[in-house]
């Protein structure tokens, strides 16, 4: 209850936060909805010299799959990595230590109210793509049911992976080259540069065990439908998986390494 | 004569102070390879279902990824530490001193900083382009070497015509630190040709936001897909970006009124 009204409260501190930025959110915004674009485009201009299909997909289906990808990885990104070694550095933490609450809060409401926001750019752009590029979406009522526990699932697991990871920070003062890395590795396993299908068989059969796929690329199936209830069933227990050792793990490294923390600024 | 030694200060003390940081040079060589690595897995992966993307094949592709590394390595090696420092003065005055220097301003922006690790960036380039030309990407022949030469000159001078209209706007809008986020990711776009894209963006990305130029257009030249008379705009093009960022400057350092004392 108390938590409640604390996630009300500096959700509403944050959405404020946010809006003081206003260009700076709108242009962030647009370089991330500009890169599933990008492999649009490419998948599209494949499709087409194939024939009108590769791989199974045609340009109306890949067209869907990468609006689809769109909305998932907005809703379930996050900054995290990027800014913890600054953070540490200049001395924030140090004072968010201070307040009687896990820093995490801060981060969950500070995400979700920025979430909020995109929908302001994402909403257009999605109606705009719609309109000019002639998706295919087969849509059944029961993809939508598994999609929302899906979705939500791949948040909370794709949120708690990357706070965990950013806690390397603690370790490395400098850590781009390990967030780089994270970052082809998720291009990769989540589906973001094809669809996991468009993978040799192995590949794309090793992909649907880990966590990149289980926290964006799998909710985005599920809504299209390209997925068989079996392999839905499946993924559900993978995500369950993947999100119960990243809580397990956050909890275990943070308290290593706060440890580590000499304060910096103040 | 003057200007090239002056260039030659600024490298050598760009070299010596990159020199002290040398464990940077392994960060930069690991955040290449990771680049590479995403660059030539979305080549594969595409070349797993197609033969021809448009008319590239996937050794022109390559040669086009080692292009785009070439330029992105010759923007992060000055372009951008230029400009960095630059918006900075403009934000702190110390823009006054760059004013006071008997050397004409955007030149000497141009040419006072250097970050010589992002040459990891350039010569990885340089390595596939090579490779690429020596199997057989399409027409590659000792004309269209030279033709690629003057096509990439051309292409570096659009690029930092097209940062430096990008930088001008700092002198109404002072803190305009996200020019970087808007070039990184439409420089995303390079990473193809740009004639995989829709008329509408092909059009904007020739036009607007130059990246057709300093990519594509060098790659094409390299691969034979370019009519040597086209090769006109590729020349006529740079002079025109480069005139509009020089009016623009000029226009622009007249509102700069100096932000200390």
């Amino acid at each position: 209850m108390r938590l409640l009204r604390i996630y009300l409260l500096s959700g509403l501190l944050h959405l404020k936060e946010h809006l003081i930025y206003r260009a700076s959110l709108l242009i962030w915004l647009f370089s991330m909805l500009l890169e599933p674009v990008v492999f649009m485009m490419v998948w599209r201009a494949v499709a087409l010299a194939e024939g009108g299909s590769a791989g199974g997909h045609t340009q109306g289906t890949l067209t869907a799959y990468y609006m689809t990808m769109m909305v998932v990885n907005h809703l379930t990104f996050t900054w995290i990595m990027h800014e913890y070694a600054y953070r540490i550095r200049e001395g924030v933490l140090a004072g968010q230590l201070l307040y009687p609450l896990h820093p995490i809060h801060r981060d969950i409401t500070m995400n979700a109210t920025y979430k909020l926001l995109g929908l302001a750019l994402l909403i257009p752009a999605l109606l705009m793509l719609g309109l000019l590029l002639q998706p295919e979406f087969n849509i059944e009522p029961w993809q939508v049911l598994v999609f929302l526990p899906a979705l939500a699932l791949a948040a909370a697991t794709r949120f708690l992976m990357e706070w965990a990871l950013a806690q390397s920070a603690f370790w490395f003062i400098e850590n781009h080259s390990f967030n780089q890395a994270y970052y082809v590795a998720t291009m990769f396993f989540s589906g973001r540069v094809a669809p996991i299908s468009m993978f040799p068989d192995w590949l794309a059969s090793v992909s649907r065990y880990l966590p990149f796929w289980a926290s964006v690329a799998f909710p985005v199936e599920t809504l299209l439908g390209t997925l068989t209830p079996d392999e839905v069933v499946a993924g559900l227990v993978v995500q369950t998986a993947w999100l119960a050792s990243f809580a397990g793990f956050v909890a275990w490294i943070w308290s290593r390494a706060i440890r580590r923390f000499g304060a910096v600024g103040g | 004569m003057q200007l090239v030694r002056v260039i030659g200060v600024h490298a050598r003390i760009g070299i010596l102070k990159d020199l002290q940081y040398r464990v940077n040079l392994a960060g930069q060589l690991i955040n290449s390879a990771l680049g590479f690595l995403l660059a030539i897995g979305s080549i594969l992966v595409v070349f797993r279902h197609t033969d021809l993307l448009g008319d590239w094949t996937q050794t022109d592709l390559i040669m086009l990824i080692g292009v785009f590394s070439i330029v992105r390595g010759f923007i992060n090696l000055f372009i951008r530490p230029g400009l960095e420092a630059y918006l900075e003065g403009v934000r702190t005055g110390l823009f006054d001193y760059v004013l006071l220097k008997p050397l004409d301003s955007q030149i000497y922006v141009s040419i006072r900083e250097f970050r010589i690790w992002s040459l990891v960036d350039l010569l990885t380039g340089v390595g596939l382009v090579a490779w690429s030309s020596w199997n057989g990407a399409a027409g590659a022949s000792i004309g269209s070497i030279l033709l690629f030469f003057v096509a990439i000159l051309a292409g570096f001078a659009v690029v930092m015509a097209f940062w430096f209209i990008l930088g001008t706007t700092a002198f109404w809008f002072i803190k305009v630190d996200n020019i970087f986020v808007i070039f990184d990711s439409l420089f995303q776009t390079a990473r193809w040709p740009v004639t995989i894209y829709p008329g509408s963006i092909r059009t904007l990305l020739t036009f607007v936001v130059p990246v057709a130029w300093a990519v594509t257009m060098p790659a094409a030249t390299l691969a034979g897909k370019m009519e040597a008379h086209s090769l006109w705009l590729a020349l006529l093009v740079p002079a025109f970006f480069i005139a509009v960022s020089r009016i623009f400057w000029n226009i622009g350092i007249r509102h700069y009124s100096g932000a200390s004392a």
